[in-house]
């Protein structure tokens, strides 16, 4: 479904992505972690055309993405959730209105549909009762609970989550996740940047570890955390285990 | 003096200098609402992702803001018939407060072009990134997200820049408008006593300043409060 091929992405001073090359097929889903400044979000923000690479491919779907091409960008960012780290919600509107506002201006859908799909969706994450409030009353974790039901009414084919829960209170950190468990029982394909090593282990089908924007390790999870191969995952494991 | 005071202030001459200041305020309200209107042409072309439109943008702002508005104004109400009779051989007759709305609008454009540019830059780049990730165009989130998060923010300067052009609006005195500056001169020179009818515009121009700021703040207050 994703497809990247020996991407290398430089900003002054830095090289972020290194040579990097991965494949992520459908209903996968594939925790990235690593130290930080390590090329996560930099290779999760290139998937999603928010950066634009300086050399190799990314396809998705066998389409080659091409960032600063805003039609086709336009067209497959409809297919790719993105939830951010800081959830980006949109202020000045209330909680439906950052729902509907992609549906009805991209994908062309009535306003009424819109409404239907985003009432559905936040039922499913408990903040029915919020849909007419603006995000600003809202608390850390309703807020990212918000942003992935956003990202969810544009009825993607894949979710790409920047460290969804790094900017949270610790107690409101289980009400993301667990929405995000929900999503990996319905097979949703997932790329996940994350630090919550126990929650990849749980939901990865793949754990992909990065550092000084190489890839430098992948595995299945049981394999992974038992026995890493390469002395920096080794290092990096003992940190934060 | 105090005659002299009774006879510069009867009712007929203090309507005569109503009547001016109803032409500026109708200077500063059209100038700055074209302004706004160009400013955010301006400022849309300034951000463009077009080389021309950005140097477009810019040659419009530094030229506006690099040359004296009173140079500005005459060229609109002299420069251009000349020119006009230049190409043309036949002689242009324009209306003065036309021309001085236009020129003092655009030259507000130019400034109002800056206000909007830095309070749309000053929204938090994760907002455009939000709405490219629901599949948006960027004029989609400009006008969607963008401006009116940012419209917030640009209003407190825009009235300053309304009083600003209340106050500047004078100079279409120059062209032959009688606005309040110019009904202040014809009235000193009609009874050989410039001061005190300086003295009652003045007045005028600062209950007109003070009263927009006062709105001003009570404005700015409830934007606040909305946060
Ligand atoms: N917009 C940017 N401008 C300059 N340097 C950047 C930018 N974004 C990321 N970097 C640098 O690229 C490297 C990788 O960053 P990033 O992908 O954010 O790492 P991670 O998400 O793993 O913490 C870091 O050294 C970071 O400082
Ligand atoms: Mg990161």
């Amino acid at each position: 479904m994703i497809n990247i091929e020996h991407v290398y992405k430089k900003f002054p001073g830095v090289v972020a992505l290194d040579d990097v090359s991965i494949r992520i097929k459908k209903n996968e889903i594939v925790c990235l972690i690593g130290p930080s400044g390590s090329g996560k979000s930099t290779l999760l923000r290139s998937i999603n055309g928010l950066e634009a690479i300086d050399q190799g491919k990314i396809y998705f779907d066998d389409e080659l993405i091409n960032a600063d091409n805003e039609e086709q960008m336009c067209r497959i960012r409809t297919k790719m959730g993105f939830v951010f780290q800081h959830f980006n919600l949109f202020p000045h509107l209330t909680v439906m209105q950052n729902l509907t506002l992609g549906p009805t201006e991209v994908l062309g859908m009535s306003e009424e549909d819109a409404k239907k799909e985003g009432l559905r969706l936040l039922e499913r994450v408990g903040l029915k009762d919020k849909a007419d409030q603006y995000v600003n009353k809202l608390s850390g974790g309703q807020k990212q609970r918000v942003a992935i039901v956003r990202a969810l009414c544009m009825k993607p084919e894949v979710m790409l989550f920047d460290e969804p829960t790094s900017a949270l209170d610790p107690e409101m950190v289980k009400e993301v996740l667990d929405v995000m468990r929900g999503l990996a029982e319905e097979n949703m394909t997932m790329v996940i940047v994350t630090h919550e090593m126990n929650f990849a282990k749980e939901v990865a089908s793949r754990i992909v570890f990065m550092d000084g924007g190489k890839i430098v390790e992948e595995n299945t999870p049981e394999e992974f955390f038992r026995e890493p191969k390469e002395e920096r995952t080794k290092l990096f494991l003992s940190k934060v285990l | 003096m105090w005659e002299t005071i009774v006879r510069i202030f009867a009712p007929e001459n203090i309507l005569f200098m109503l009547r001016g200041m109803r032409i500026s305020i109708v200077v500063a309200v059209c100038a700055t609402v074209m302004g706004i209107l160009l400013g955010i042409v301006g400022a849309v072309c300034k951000m463009s992702r077009s080389k021309a439109l950005r140097v477009l943008g810019n040659v419009y702002v530094e030229f506006i803001r690099g040359t004296p508005m009173l140079l500005q104004l005459s060229f609109f109400y002299l420069g251009i018939p000349m020119l006009y009779q230049m190409i043309t051989g036949k002689y242009l007759e324009v209306n003065p407060l036309f021309m001085g709305i236009l020129a003092i609008g655009i030259n507000s454009g130019a400034y109002s072009c800056e206000l909007i540019r830095s309070s749309i830059n000053a929204i938090d780049k994760g907002q455009w990134e939000a709405g490219m990730s629901i599949g948006l165009t960027r004029s989609k989130i400009l006008k969607k997200i963008i401006l009116p998060q940012s419209f917030k923010r640009i209003i407190p300067p825009l009235t300053s820049e309304f009083i600003t052009l209340i106050k500047d609006s004078s100079l279409v005195s120059t062209i032959g408008v009688v606005d309040l500056m110019k009904s202040s001169n014809i009235l000193g020179a009609r009874y050989y006593n410039y001061f005190f009818p300086m003295i009652g515009a003045a007045l005028i121009y600062l209950v007109l300043t003070l009263t927009i700021s006062k709105f001003t703040g009570q404005l700015e207050r409830k934007l606040a409060e909305s946060d």
